[in-house]
């Protein structure tokens, strides 16, 4: 049966236009992540309401190629500006920028695209020949189970997300409660509505994540002044030379890419944090004392760990429904946007297009590799774009792509609103993919936890009746308690002078 | 307090606000279920906020755990060693530029003249914005409020190059500029019209006039 469905992806996935979708979202992507200010979180939230009239697959297909392509861009602005276009390409510009002006940007590049088309590749395999194992696991989950990972997907977030815990925990729960709008799961009665028939449906997740990426990020770049590159920058270097050098150092290569993979499916972090713990280790295992001043295996390391977070995100979006990234978040609201349930619903009926998923990711893998080695040479252009233009042009795109969705009003005031509230969360240290996990997943939390109690017949000792039930609000609890003990025995250890 | 205080406060008021209100709203509901999560959720809100908002008076551990960040990974950790590496590679480069060439030192000139010259566009900006009432947030803000309030009443196709004209003005950019503007953002919409035939030319006082 997998294998059927593998076939049935790898069908689906190479079939026109879907492979035309995924070559047009690698290039996006490859765009979004260059130009500093965007991100693939933003850049996929804008594109996401234009992907309506595509079938589910395709609009998947395309956001996924979205963000692996914006994980290849950010290297971009990096290596020539020293500006990582994306939290993931942070540690890009520790080695990159000071290879770019020793005149070696063009290999630089070419590095970053191969070492980060490798590790996609690497990663994708094993992600593929882990998926029994994952169905297994997600077909165990009943709904007190799924009730308890949408908890622990929000401690994990929390605690992973900068800022204390309980801001982390309101911002959920506030999320959580603004699903709670329109009609109730299971008594079908109506909530909050104030008798207003625009809100019968709730408030929109799209809406809420166009308003909280796209609006609360434009606020944030209208404080800030124009264009970030200088003009005349020069991308030579030998492209060839880059090939070789990313072959010539397969474990730095591997390790990296598996880290990434490793570090992308704990949800709640991804390549923001994968990208440093991956050059921190390139750096302890090697001899080399060039970090920091252009040594090259600290490209591979970052960039090759970054492509790797991709494929290891997807295992708990697309299994659990729990994002390991702000970019995952809007990948699994463009999944339900299309009536694609994460889950035993991917695992089970749609086990093909899971597949194809897969399969995309590693076909654009090879997209990354052709275009970053043939275009690298006008990379450039695209770093010099100034932020203050991109601003009208995407408010236009939210506005219009929320009222889109539904063509209901609500949507468009809803990302007016939560795009200030994102904007005041963000500047105040509240976790803002907190607040989207709660609004992505609160439909179904809330489905769980009433039919779990009515399954019971109100009794909350469903929520540890079973083992999985057990070990996952274990985990919740290490969670949740584990770092306040790390932080606690570390406060001890510094003494009160620490403080 | 500061204005950057009171801001969060607001956002505690909005957070406080909404869980009271959802709250007293279900006690008019006539299904128990329907009412549960919401209460939850809300009972989740209050007490974080109320949490939140006398952090400085509770004892120094309850302190701790609510208002510093915990995190499974040491963000600071990490920003420390980036912040580290990035003096040292400034460091490197400086040294980098000491020993080249001329046409690594006629870069770097150049590189100055467009510093200073970046330097002067922020003094211009920073007089310009000191004699504005609004700032460049605060009108973006504004702006995207009207433009939201006109296409309610007029269509996003009428209220879009309005918009798009208003914040080039704003900020300052050249008419060829905002020309292209309004131009890239009305392909935006018409986009939209005909991907997924949405009603962009529609308003209130403008039912299906637009177009």
């Amino acid at each position: 049966m997998v294998f059927d469905a593998l076939l049935e992806g790898i069908a689906i996935a190479l079939s026109w236009p879907t492979v035309g979708w995924l070559i047009l979202g690698v290039l996006l992507g490859i765009v979004i992540g260059a130009v500093p200010g965007i991100g693939p979180n933003l850049g996929m939230a804008v594109v996401l309401p234009l992907t309506l009239p595509l079938g589910g697959t395709n609009a998947i297909i395309l956001l996924v190629g979205i963000y692996s392509g914006s994980m290849y861009g950010g290297s971009i602005a990096a290596i020539l500006v020293n500006v990582p276009g994306t939290a993931a390409a942070a540690a890009t510009t520790f080695d990159g920028y000071p290879l770019s002006r020793q005149g070696e940007a063009g290999y630089a590049l070419s590095v970053s695209a191969v070492s980060s088309a490798f590790a996609g590749f690497m990663t994708v395999a094993v992600l593929i020949l882990l998926s029994p194992l994952l169905v297994t696991i997600v077909l165990l989950m009943g709904s007190p189970e799924y009730f308890l990972v949408a908890v622990l997907g929000l401690s994990m977030i929390t605690i992973v997300a900068r800022g204390s815990i309980v801001k982390g925990f309101v911002a959920g729960a506030f999320g959580l409660l603004l699903t709670t709008i329109g009609i109730a799961p299971m008594s079908s009665e109506l909530r909050f509505t104030f008798g207003s028939l625009e809100l019968y449906d709730g408030l929109n997740f799209v809406a809420a994540i166009l308003g909280l990426f796209a609006i609360a990020e434009m606020l944030k770049l209208a404080g800030e002044r124009g264009g970030i590159a200088r003009d005349g920058i020069a991308v030579d270097g030998t492209h060839t030379r880059g090939v070789r050098e990313v072959l010539s150092h397969p474990v730095t290569l591997v390790k990296s890419a598996f880290i990434g993979m490793g570090i992308g499916s704990l949800p709640g972090s991804g390549a923001a944090v994968s990208n440093f713990v991956a050059y921190g280790e390139a750096m302890r295992s090697s001899a080399s004392d060039r970090f920091g001043r252009g040594e090259i295996l600290g490209v591979i390391a970052s960039e090759s760990s970054n492509n790797g977070t991709v494929g290891g995100s997807l295992i708990p979006a697309l299994s659990f429904g729990i994002p390991g990234s702000g970019a995952t978040a809007v990948l699994l609201g463009g999944l339900l946007m299309h009536g694609l349930i994460p889950g035993p619903d991917l695992f089970e009926g749609e086990l093909q297009l899971t597949y194809s998923v897969f399969v995309a990711l590693f076909v654009g893998n090879l997209v990354i590799l052709v275009i970053g080695l043939s275009l690298v040479t006008r990379m450039d252009v695209l770093t010099r774009i100034n932020t203050e233009y991109l601003i009208p042009v995407i408010v236009v795109l939210a506005v219009a792509g929320s009222y889109t969705l539904r063509s209901n009003w609500i949507d468009v005031a809803t990302i007016l609103v939560l795009g200030a509230v994102g904007y005041y969360m963000f500047q105040h240290e509240y976790s803002v993919i907190a607040f989207i996990l709660g609004m992505v997943l609160g439909g179904i939390a809330e489905e769980n936890f009433l039919r779990s109690l009515q399954l019971s017949d109100g009794s909350w000792a469903i929520f540890v009746a079973s083992w999985p039930s057990r070990l996952i609000v274990l985990l919740i609890v290490l969670v949740v308690v584990g770092p306040l003990v790390s932080n606690w025995l570390r406060n001890r250890q510094e003494g009160p002078d620490a403080t | 307090m500061q204005s950057h205080d009171r801001s969060e406060l607001g956002l505690l008021g909005v957070f406080l606000a909404t869980a009271v209100g959802f709250t007293a709203l279900t006690f008019d509901f006539r299904s128990s279920s329907a009412a549960l999560f919401p209460r939850l959720m809300a009972g989740v809100i209050v007490v974080g906020v109320v949490l939140l908002l006398v952090r400085e008076y509770l004892p120094e551990p309850l302190r701790r755990v609510v208002a510093e960040p915990v995190s499974l990974v040491d963000q600071e950790e990490l920003e420390h060693d980036a912040t580290e590496l990035e003096t040292d590679t400034d460091d490197a480069t400086e040294l980098e530029t000491d020993t080249d060439d001329a046409t690594e030192l006629e870069t770097d000139t150049d590189d100055a003249t467009e510093l200073e010259t970046d330097t002067d566009d922020a003094d211009a900006t920073s007089t310009r914005a000191a004699e504005r009432p609004l700032t460049p947030r605060q009108f973006t803000f504004a702006a995207i409020a009207g433009y939201v309030g006109l296409s309610y009443l007029f269509s996003i196709l009428v209220a879009t190059p309005l918009f798009v004209l208003a914040y080039a003005t704003w900020f300052g950019h050249r008419r060829r500029t905002a020309l292209a503007l309004v131009v890239a953002s009305l392909l935006v919409v018409f986009l939209f019209i005909e991907l997924a035939n949405a009603p962009l030319g529609d308003g209130r006082l403008l039912p299906g006039g637009g177009l």
